[in-house]
């Protein structure tokens, strides 16, 4: 079957997307992947390594992989802060977008880090790799300056690549495509809400926080004073199981990472003592169906969620909570705690539903069920847009998908 | 190639598999052990109807990816079938958990897939059902899910008293926390048990008495069942223990056909054109059956229509060196050596279809008679004798890395800038278990004054045992140089990950200093 | 049969007792979130998760003749916190008006009838609420800077009317002062009524749903007949 005119657009840059692009490009079809941000990879490009002896099969690894071979194999063309403005007609579709280049241009930027020096603006300059894995900078307009009113210049008048542009304009267009795989994924849950503190403490970040700082660091150290810790403690389901905020769902991979996360800086820092505390610990898949013993990992567990985190003199972090064991209300101080923050569904859900003609759940995840979004006109999900899915179960969907397209393109667009 | 599959296993995700492939004009064979199903596959609009044979059983396997050569064992006689592909996607096994209870199967206490049949379970209103669903070890999302389907309709039905028992209710799927909030508006009473020992009896009248503690109201709770529901455990097809190593395959710790190795994500095996489905390859939820048959359908369709790998790209056996000592055939994860008989005698072979170039059979060959492109000695040589672009007093470090952890960790730190030592060669290497002593003391020899071998974390190697052939070989290559009066601290393994940038920097960085700290 | 009376016989109990309640008691999750918000949470060991429990059991009897709905201060962290939406503070409520009322703890219920017979707590006379609070107002006006101050009573269409703790007429007619010398220089236009000036609400807190139509009624019509739209209630 040869697929040599075919054209498929695929929206969102996480695991899903790429691996769905790379399978179909394999196959011989043009793909054009648009990914919002400034960069690929997504959540899951974010996590660390956190094997001990062995692998944990987190998955991380494979997204690395993923963004390598997206990065060789010909036919994939990446499109980063692309948005999508309207979407029309049924294969082909004609999808109308705008990019901006995030006032970079990533044929020139070589990495050197130089504006980032320069840069007044905490945070307004990020810097990442690019589709071909190459260092590349990005600007970020919520906090730039020039953004705000165009008052600072100096990274671009750093750059002695004369790479960025901080006035450049975006591009629109359209793009016309046979098919489309909407793979735009998920939201972190902001935790700012909730009575921990996130946001005003230092020392209470978010298990995705703690990824990047494992990333980061062999030997964790605390946010405020770049010291390690010496009691940590984490807090599930922070923003799942929660029907006060309409996420009535279980967010799957929280449990699993708190718990590599755990076992990971113990191994590495057994003087850090750490506590859990939960409701029901899920404990699916690898490693843990046969795994160690739950004892063994040294983590001290309690089984209630704490109500209030106050900041002590010395930025000591008091967590209380009723103690199940003593039937008391406790208070406990620890130096740094981490929220197990849940999986939701993306802000702009409700604007690609739209677009695309798809439908919500009552989640806000786009729905599972039977009829509601079977393909029609060309328009395909997969990943966790459609609910919490952990690393391997978006593979699985990215290529469950990639093979209704290849399916529905070889039907000439009748769908079998 | 030809495009003739054949699917071995009973079961809904066989079935969707079947009918998805024959869907595609893929000539499909389904092997079942049962005597019943497949009927009903739809017959493509073009080629061949899937052939569906009964009550037969895998006995043999030959040949490779895109040519096995298949005997099915039925009704005393043997036929032989050839396919391009295998899956495997039988169904999985439900344990009775009866004994963790200290229960025996009877009239009131029932397995909860036995639950269904007819007469097994039969409640009246009012009477209590007590469903146990582990405490001292972890149960599943899958499992949950069969006894929340159970338990909606017990108590939309039948107005029974529910009461469940566990220990970490496991909601880690789809739908189930809302299910579990829906049982319990509408009565049904989940007691949660954190380290406690319950006592279960049964009483004279055949029911059942369980004495625990009510966690939230720290009080003796006492439940007396007229009915108990017994969870189960989900184990592979009994026939996995026969299956793996007549296929050669890896299996994971819970003894399912699929090792838990992230690089063989979704239906990958260690062997090329083998796949592996469904409840073979882990405990899968029925509602994710049909994506896992589009996922595994793909996946097949994708391999039909892949030119097979051509002979040069792989491990080429020189007949003239080769001693047919047959560690090759020994060595190899993916099953991709083969032996044959010619009128010379036996003949160890490579199927190119199947190699995937990892090199430890290179290494490994004590003739060294294996050439594969990349790990060839003087291929190795060559790299080594490359001068350094920056004339350093540094310690030169030669780092034998693995193409896909360490290698891919090394870019991460160079292109992001995080400090690598500038005395450094590194040479990319398709698996850390492809680096032969040889190469480790050409190194030395070619005057690194350390040699480094980077390779994947273990159960993260994609030839499941490359990480542990590299340490072996640093361990053989430090007995020659402590005989010979060099520090074995000149040799050293490092595991990292694809995405371990950092670690790769600090490491190198480390064995920098200690390096120079030897010099001294 | 059990040996111990406490235990828990799943066999005796009406699990469908409160089903009409829909206050979400059944679909607890065992979180203990309300448990670590309650801030009486172990004290005498309790607990706002068993009292979740023992209406999901339908354990009524237990929960009526138990101290431990009493020791609730129904500051409502409990419900701020749970993510299950269970509305334990009206639980608690609902627990005590199943009580008989000569079983209410304390002076609750003493002070609450006392309430609805003379429109007070403490049955103070009119005449001698007034003499008490125009006592207080003297004192006020003696202070420098306060010379005009009155305090107004059963004042028509003044912005706002405000009840009164009995306390402030009783043990600590000192903090009258305060919040009068704040709407003194502020130029509010308030008042008190000189019947059914009773600020606390006894009937909300003994789960005694009648006696708190009746006392929130007399208010209401004070409020009708005062001409007045604006309540300040402070409890």
């Amino acid at each position: 079957m040869n697929f040599q005119d075919s054209a498929v657009a695929v929206v969102g840059g996480g695991v899903t997307g790429l691996t769905a692009a790379e399978l179909l490009a394999r196959r011989g079809i043009a793909v054009t992947l648009m990914e919002k941000s400034p960069f690929l990879g997504g959540h899951a490009a974010q996590l660390a390594c956190k094997a001990i002896d062995a692998c944990v099969q987190c998955g991380a690894c494979v997204v690395e992989e993923k963004l390598r071979q997206v990065g060789r194999v010909p036919g994939i063309t990446v499109w980063s802060g692309a948005h999508i403005d309207a979407v029309q007609g049924t294969t082909p579709l004609t999808i109308g977008y705008h990019r901006h280049t995030f006032g970079v241009d990533r044929t020139k930027c070589d990495g050197c880090g130089q504006c980032l020096e320069h840069c007044p603006a905490a945070g307004a300059l990020v810097r990442g790799r690019g589709a071909d894995l190459m260092p590349v900078v990005a600007v970020r307009r919520e906090l730039c300056h020039f953004y705000a009113d165009e008052s600072c210049r100096r990274c671009q008048e750093a750059c002695p690549q004369g790479a960025i542009d901080l006035a450049e304009v975006e591009q629109r267009g359209r793009l016309t495509a046979d098919a489309v795989l909407v793979a735009t994924g998920f939201t972190p849950f902001d935790p700012t809400p909730k009575p921990y503190g996130y946001g005003r403490f230092k020392n209470v970040v978010t298990l995705l926080d703690l990824e990047h700082r494992l990333r980061r660091q062999t030997l964790l150290t605390r946010p405020s004073d770049d010291a390690p810790p010496q009691r940590m403690a984490y807090i599930q389901c922070v923003g799942s199981r929660d029907t006060q905020l309409g996420h009535n769902w279980c967010s799957q991979i929280c449990c699993a990472s708190a718990l590599r996360q755990a076992r990971l800086i113990r191994a590495r820092q057994p003087q850090i003592d750490i506590t859990l505390f939960y409701i029901d610990l899920q404990t699916v898949g690898q490693p843990f169906q046969s795994g160690p013993d739950a004892d063994a990992d040294g983590l001290h567990r309690v089984r209630n969620i704490p109500a209030d985190i106050i900041e002590k003199a010395g930025g000591e972090l008091a967590v209380i909570y009723f103690d199940p064991r003593t039937r008391c209300s406790s208070e406990d101080r620890f130096d740094m705690v981490v929220l197990s923050v849940g999986m939701t569904p993306a802000a702009d859900n409700h604007r690609l539903a739209d677009h695309f003609g798809l439908v919500l759940a009552e989640s806000g995840f786009l729905s599972r069920a039977p009829a509601a979004n079977s393909p029609a006109r060309g328009i395909f999900c997969a990943g966790a847009v459609q609910g919490p899915m952990r690393i391997a179960e978006s593979v699985r969907d990215a290529s469950r998908a990639a093979g209704e397209i290849i399916s529905y393109l070889s039907h000439n667009g009748d769908l079998p | 190639m030809k495009s003739n599959v054949l699917i071995y296993g009973d079961g809904a995700c066989a079935h969707a598999i079947a009918g998805r492939l024959s869907h595609r004009q893929v000539s499909v064979c389904l092997a079942m052990t049962g005597g019943a199903g497949g009927q009903d596959l739809p017959a493509p609009l073009v080629g061949d109807r899937p052939q569906v044979i009964h009550h037969t059983r895998l006995a043999q396997v030959r040949g490779t990816a895109g040519d096995f050569r298949v005997r099915l064992a039925a009704a005393g006689a043997m036929r032989e079938l050839s396919a391009a592909a295998l899956v495997i996607s039988q169904s999985a096994q439900q344990q009775p958990t009866f004994s963790a209870y200290g229960l025996v199967p009877g009239p009131r206490v029932v397995r909860l897939s036995e639950a269904d049949q007819e007469g097994r379970l039969a409640p009246n209103a009012g009477d209590t059902v007590l469903l146990l669903n582990s405490w001292e070890t972890e149960s599943h999302p899958a499992v949950v899910d069969g006894l929340l389907r159970l338990s909606e309709g017990l108590i939309r039905n039948k107005g029974v008293r529910l009461f469940y028992l566990t220990g970490n209710l496991k909601v880690a799927a789809t739908g189930l926390e809302a299910r579990c909030e829906a049982l319990k508006a509408a009565g049904a009473v989940f007691v949660k048990l954190t380290g406690q020992q319950p006592s279960i009896v049964r009483l004279d009248d055949g029911r059942i008495r369980v004495d625990c503690t009510d966690e939230l109201l720290n009080l003796p709770l006492t439940i007396i069942a007229d009915w108990v529901v017994v969870d189960e455990t989900v184990v592979p097809n009994g026939e996995s223990d026969h299956l793996a190593p007549l296929l050669g395959l890896e299996r994971d710790a819970g003894g399912f056909l699929q090792s838990g190795n992230v690089h063989r994500l979704p239906h990958h095996t260690n062997r090329q054109g083998i796949f592996v489905a469904g409840l073979s390859r882990g405990i899968i939820l029925e509602a994710d059956i049909e994506t896992e048959a589009g996922s595994t359908a793909r996946a097949v369709l994708d391999f039909l229509n892949t030119p097979l790998q051509a002979d040069a790209a792989a491990a080429q056996i020189n007949q003239g060196r080769c001693a047919r000592c047959l560690t090759c055939y020994r060595l190899c994860p993916y099953g991709a050596v083969s032996i044959s008989d010619f009128e010379e005698g036996p003949r160890v072979s490579v199927a190119a279809a199947a190699c995937q170039g990892c090199g430890i059979c290179v290494a490994a060959c004590p003739a060294v008679a294996i050439e594969l492109t990349g790990v060839n000695g003087r291929e190795i040589a060559a790299q080594l004798a490359k001068p350094l672009p920056v004339k350093t007093q540094e310690p030169f470090i030669a780092a034998f890395c693995c193409a896909r952890s360490a290698e891919a960790a090394h870019q991460l730190a160079r292109t992001m800038g995080w400090g690598l030592p500038t005395a450094l060669r590194v040479i990319a290497v398709p698996c850390g278990g492809s680096v032969a002593v040889a190469h480790l003391m050409a190194a030395l020899e070619q005057g690194a004054e350390g040699v480094l071998v980077g390779t994947c974390h273990d159960g993260n190697c994609h030839s499941e045992s490359g990480n542990r052939r590299a340490r072996q070989r640093i361990a053989q290559a430090q007995q020659l140089l402590t005989a010979a009066g060099i520090d074995r601290r000149r040799l050293c393994q490092v595991s990292l990950a694809a995405n371990q940038g950092r670690r790769f920097a600090e490491a190198l960085t480390a064995f920098q200093s200690e390096l120079r700290s030897l010099k001294a | 049969m059990s040996e111990n009376e406490s235990t828990i016989e799943t066999g005796q109990l009406t699990l469908r007792r409160f089903e009409k309640w829909s206050h979400h008691q059944n679909v607890c999750l065992t979180c203990g979130l309300c448990s670590s918000a309650c801030p009486v949470a172990g004290v005498d060991d309790f607990d706002p998760r068993k009292i979740v429990r023992m209406v999901a059991l339908g354990m009524e009897q237990p929960l009526v003749e138990a101290r431990w709905p009493w020791i609730c201060t129904m500051c409502g962290k409990c419900a701020e916190v749970c993510p299950m939406q269970i509305e334990i503070p009206e639980i608690m409520r609902r627990i005590r008006s199943l009580r008989q009322r000569s079983s209410v703890p304390g002076i609750l219920h003493k002070g609450l009838a006392m309430a609805l017979r003379t429109g007070n707590n403490l049955g103070l006379p009119k005449e001698d609420f007034i003499f008490i609070l125009e006592d207080v107002a003297e004192e006020v006006a003696a202070e420098p800077g306060f010379e005009t101050f009155q305090v107004p009573i059963d004042q028509p269409r003044a912005r706002v009317l405000t009840t009164i703790h009995n306390k402030l007429v009783n043990t600590h007619t000192d903090d009258l002062k305060h919040w009068w010398k704040i709407f003194h220089a502020a130029g509010e236009s308030w008042t008190v009524a000189a019947d059914n000036w009773e600020g606390t609400s006894w009937g909300y807190f003994t789960g005694d749903d009648e006696a708190m139509r009746v006392m929130a009624g007399r208010i209401v019509e004070n409020m009708r007949r005062l001409q007045i739209d604006t309540l300040m209630w402070p409890e």
